[in-house]
């Protein structure tokens, strides 16, 4: 009876195994047909309406390293995109990511609703509303969830660092997007000391987005309510906990037993990075050192006294 | 009981000394600003904080320089050195001193003189503050005002994180230093004769009459 039992078993397993390979397999079979013509990098058209270039490129190496790389093309984009040449109709095809990402179980402790929520508040969605998408920021061929599961810190804040620099450190972009010419992000920043060395070690959402989101935080705010005060990160309660370091600090809390840890580990930032056992140390040597001076120095003036009284 | 002075302290080492004092209260009261910053009770500003223990941290190093420069050219450096000859002895000896003597109004073990100005216990101390605490201090600082130039990764801890630890001990052992050196001071002559000292120059002792002693010296000594 175990026998049939496990070969029963034996052959359930074989067979979704193959059933969930092939799903992959087909997946790449039909992206196939579209990397034909799309990973050339220079496609692209011009859409005649706006005058701006669209460009339709799209790199294998980087979609199949990409979270959505056992997605099939037509998975989100139409399935007539199959016929070629495309319709022209297809060009109006608007896809959003919450089609997919808002009501799946998996996707729950993502957050999207709110991410959708926060990002109806945030000042791209105010200042250009549904010109601005997802996709201005998150490319879905190449991208890769990095703040909760990347351990290491410095390349998350050069990852998503560079989803904001794509426009904002690019003078002509920003002023074709908001009709402003804003001065460069350096000028901006001049009043933070060493420029350098906060760009590698935090994003710019960390002081550009409200700290109290449930995910990572998609409330980007307007400039004037960014975060200027130095020690709201460097302090005991640094917000970059509740921030780049969300992820993390609950785990190296578990495992280390004092919150800062994490920071610690990973960098150096005064005022939150704190050895609670050196901190300790230091407190205890320091009332031992101002103890015995204290008792020093009592009977120092009480053996004084008696010597005068003596006399 | 005769009254002598002698001139211990000449000008360069008193502004010197003063100066680094002045620095080093500077330092201690920004640098722990720094380290326990607090949003809701800030003493002083972070930011305000961070450019006085800058400013502070590299007159510091120019006022250490003059130190070391005149020190050396002076030939005062030689008070720093301690005697191998019965080195650890003498330290015990004047341990006990404060841990006892001191309590039964006994002669402090040492005589000062002008070339004698420390006791083993201050020579051992000061030598390691002077030429070992603070050079650390002020490389770990400047390492620290340009962590661009500090290696990057050291063991897996990052460079930032140990330049900043060894820039925290350090700390922490000079405010030790600072609060024992300005407790020690008192316990001259009288509990303000060596702070008078150390702004006049002029060192006050005097000398009691026959004592058997071979270490026979003054009630006084300089501490500090």
């Amino acid at each position: 009876m175990k026998k049939i039992i496990f070969a029963f078993t034996s052959v359930i397993l074989l067979s979704l195994h193959l059933f969930a390979n092939t799903k992959i397999v087909d997946a790449k079979e039909i992206n196939q047909n579209c990397f034909r013509c799309h990973s050339m990098a220079t496609l692209s058209y011009k859409d005649e309406s706006t005058g701006i270039i669209k460009n339709l490129a799209v790199i294998p190496d980087e979609f199949y390293k990409s979270n959505h790389k056992n997605l099939s093309c037509i998975d989100c984009h139409s399935k007539d995109f199959q016929k070629f040449p495309h319709a022209a109709n297809l060009k109006k095809e608007n896809l959003y990511c919450l089609d997919c990402h808002k009501n799946e179980e998996k996707f729950k402790k993502f957050h999207f609703q709110t991410i959708e929520e926060e990002f109806k508040q945030s000042i791209h969605y105010k200042k250009m509303g549904d010109k601005f998408t997802c996709f201005d920021c998150h490319d879905p061929h190449s991208f890769k969830i990095n703040a909760r599961v990347n351990r290491e810190i410095k390349e998350t804040v050069l990852y998503d660092n560079q989803i904001c620099l794509k426009c904002h450190d690019n003078t002509s972009t920003i002023k074709n997007l908001s009709g402003q010419l804003l001065p460069a992000l350096n000028v901006s920043h001049s009043w933070l000391p060493h420029i350098d060395l906060h760009w590698k070690s935090v994003r710019c959402i960390d002081c550009h987005t409200s700290p109290n989101a449930p995910g990572v935080s998609h409330l980007i705010l307007p400039k004037d309510q960014a975060v200027k005060n130095c020690v709201e990160c460097h302090s005991k309660n640094s917000i970059l906990l509740q921030s780049l370091y969300k992820f993390q600090t609950k785990q190296e809390r578990d495992r280390e037993g004092f919150i800062n840890a994490v920071i610690l580990n990973n960098s150096y930032v005064i005022g939150a990075t704190r050895n609670y056992y050196l901190n300790l140390l230091s407190f205890i040597i320091f009332g031992i050192v101002l103890a015995a001076l204290s008792i020093h120095g009592i009977l120092r003036w009480k053996s004084h006294k008696g010597t005068l009284d003596g006399k | 009981m005769e009254s002598n002075k002698e001139y211990f302290y000449p000008l360069w080492l008193r502004i010197w000394h003063w100066l680094n004092a002045l620095l080093f209260l500077l330092l201690i009261f920004t640098g722990v600003n720094m380290q326990y910053a607090n949003p809701k009770s800030p003493i002083i500003e972070f930011h305000t904080a961070v450019t006085l223990h800058n400013v502070s941290g590299i007159t510091l190093t120019l006022n250490y320089l003059f130190f070391f420069i005149l020190n050396f050219v002076s030939g005062n450096f030689k008070q720093y050195i301690p005697k191998f000859k019965n080195f650890i002895s003498n330290l015990v000896l004047q341990a006990k001193y404060y841990l006892n003597g001191i309590f039964k109004n006994e002669d402090h073990p040492f005589e000062t003189s002008k070339d004698q100005k420390f006791n083993p216990l201050q020579q051992f101390t000061y030598l390691q503050i002077m030429y070992a605490v603070l050079p650390i201090m002020v490389i770990s600082g400047w390492a620290l005002l340009f962590p661009e130039v500090l290696i990057k990764q050291i063991f897996g801890i990052s460079g930032l994180t140990l330049t900043d630890i060894v820039h925290t001990i350090g700390a922490f052992f000079l405010s030790i230093f600072m609060i024992g050196h300005i407790y020690l001071a008192t316990t001259g002559n009288t509990v303000l004769s060596n702070f008078k000292a150390m702004v006049t120059g002029w060192h006050l002792s005097h000398e009691e009459e026959a004592e058997s002693q071979i270490f026979s010296t003054e009630e006084v000594s300089n501490e500090n």
